[in-house]
């Protein structure tokens, strides 16, 4: 059901270093509880409005952020104007 | 200082010494620690334990000798599970990517509990992030179940519910995902609740999967559960999803539904029990009624769609730069793949890459919005249910703790021990596992347990009904 192509896809999307014989026991592990959740998809696609949590008493915030202002922090990385960090391209 | 008999021992009966001097608060503690001493080493309940717990009980102690009142859990030993945060203390959510990740702030149940006067004796094991059912997971070894050496304590909570059973602590601390602290409670033969989503702040809980989680007490009485929970409920502004509780008044008599399942896929002395509490609970007055939820039977696949999802989500964060454990590569993206690769176990590995999927572009729809919208449906299931009936009844886990090593190489196998237990979360409702009795197993007597779930925010009901059933048991 999945490939060892997706697997490979999947580990690198989610960061995490996989042996192959990890690899491998994952398409199986994978494939069948997937397998066991797809029973979910034998439901007619109906319309079924998820829009709101199921938890009906979280009171609704607005910006609930700071504004965008900048502040004084200077971190130990800066270098300047910028703050260092690792090589990313 | 009298001879106390650790079994028998409550916190309102610890409450009641301490109150009358009797006992100190140090005293009480020194006890739970010689035990520990004693005991631990068989059932690796705990992770640490906490040498300032003295100290802390000392200044209880202190405060009572100067005349002040005591506070309601004045020098209590707890345990607490090890992804709640207790300042200064190291906590690893029992993973090796956050083996040395000491915590910079109380959790707000913990501040709650401390300002109550609680002492915490150490931090319990678990499943890594609490994924799992057997605490087989965790990276510091199983909790085995105190009934049985060979067999698991359940998880997560593993090592919080071995503890309580063990007199290793009075009362501790879990978290609740899709059973992670009734299903231990039921193997270790204690009493364990899962409040409303949003009836406990999870502010300072490592978060598993923040739609399902909740922090629950675990304790020897429903008493001693509702003691716990009255300190720890309310609403904070660090967790926008908690709430106030609005308690409802209740009747001493309850409209009780009996859940109908798949009877052949549990174990007979479990179903005896159900039954015989149901035939007792009608002896004494309430109204017994079977009901069937339609829906329920998709809460399994639901839940290991939603979970696993959320859990990739919010294990993005370790990434070796922020909390703990770091492994260098070539670059930043290699920094990335060997630390969380080996920084993070393999069921944790497993529900990321499962999460991932299920997230993915083309794989959305079918997996992960389907399941938002069979969750409505279970949702909804319950709330026509609740309009006939007050409380349900029905297994916790449909066999007594299994062997360890049972099922560690089959997940799915794993999986299906939750059955029972995830409904509630998926739905948010409260849910209670309650000792009812014992099973015979390769010649162990090993607890049995069942569980009451209640409407949203009606956990009185479900203490209410616990104290009738613990009565019945006598």
């Amino acid at each position: 059901m999945v490939s060892l192509e997706e697997i490979k896809k999947l580990a690198l999307l989610a960061r995490i270093e996989l042996g192959k014989k990890e690899s491998e026991e994952l398409q199986k592990s994978l494939g069948a509880i997937l397998d066991y959740v797809s029973r979910l998809q034998k439901f007619p696609p109906r319309e079924i409005e998820t829009g709101v949590l199921p938890e009906n008493h979280a009171p609704e915030i607005f910006n609930a952020s700071r504004g965008d202002e900048p502040i004084e922090d200077k971190s130990s990385a800066e270098k300047g104007e910028y703050v260092k960090v690792k090589h990313v391209f | 200082m009298s001879k106390i008999n650790l079994a028998e021992l409550t916190i309102k009966k610890a409450g009641g010494l301490i109150h009358n001097g009797d006992i100190s608060c140090r005293e009480l503690v020194s006890i739970y620690f010689e035990n520990i001493k004693e005991h631990d080493k068989n059932i690796h309940a705990y992770l640490e334990t906490f040498d300032d717990a003295y100290e802390l009980a000392g200044e209880e102690d202190k405060k009572i000798l100067s005349g002040e009142e005591p506070k309601p859990l004045a020098g209590i030993p707890l345990a607490i599970k090890d992804n709640i945060l207790i300042k200064g203390k190291i906590c690893s959510a029992g993973s090796k990517i956050l083996h040395n990740y000491r915590a910079t702030y109380d959790a707000t149940v913990i501040e709650k509990l401390r300002s109550a006067g609680a002492v915490f004796l150490g931090r319990t094991n678990m499943d890594e992030f609490a994924m799992g059912s057997s605490t087989e997971n965790s990276a510091f070894g199983p909790t085995k179940n105190p009934y049985d050496l060979k067999r698991v304590a359940g998880g997560s909570s593993g090592g919080s519910a071995a503890a309580v059973a063990r007199q290793e602590c009075l009362a501790a601390l879990g978290s609740d995902t899709g059973g992670s602290v009734r299903q231990p409670a039921a193997f270790c033969g204690v009493v364990g609740l899962k409040p409303t989503y949003g009836a406990v702040s999870r502010y300072g809980l490592i978060a598993m999967a923040s739609s399902l989680d909740q922090i629950g007490p675990i304790a020897k009485t429903a008493e001693d559960a509702e003691f716990i929970f009255n300190i720890i409920r309310g609403k904070d502004p660090f967790d926008s999803t908690s709430a106030e509780l609005k308690i409802k008044n209740y009747q001493r008599s309850f409209r009780v539904g009996l859940l109908k399942y798949d009877r052949d896929g549990v174990d007979e002395e479990i179903n005896k029990a159900v039954d015989n509490c149901a035939d007792a609970l009608k002896k004494s007055g309430h109204e017994i009624k079977e009901i069937n939820l339609p829906y329920i039977e998709y809460s399994l696949p639901c839940y290991y769609i939603i979970m696993p999802a959320e859990v990739s989500a919010n294990l993005a964060r370790f990434d070796g730069i922020r909390y703990g454990f770091s492994e260098k590569g070539a670059d930043l993206l290699e920094d990335y793949m060997k630390t969380r690769g080996e920084g993070f176990g393999k069921e944790a590995r497993r529900r990321i890459m499962l999460g991932t999927y299920v997230l993915s572009a083309g794989y959305y729809d079918a997996y992960y919005n389907q399941a938002q919208k069979i969750r409505k449906l279970i949702r909804e299931d319950f709330e026509k249910v609740f309009s006939e009936v007050d409380v349900l009844i029905a297994p916790t886990a449909p066999t007594p703790a299994f062997k360890i090593g049972e099922k560690s190489d089959n997940p799915l196998q794993m999986y299906l021990s939750d059955i029972f237990t995830v409904p509630a979360n998926i739905a948010g409702i409260p849910a209670i596992s309650l000792p009812v009795g014992s099973a015979l197993r390769d010649g162990k007597e090993l607890p049995i347990a069942l569980q009451l779930m209640a409407p949203w925010f009606g956990e009185k009901i479900l203490f209410e009904l616990g104290k009738q059933i613990e009565l019945n048991k006598k």
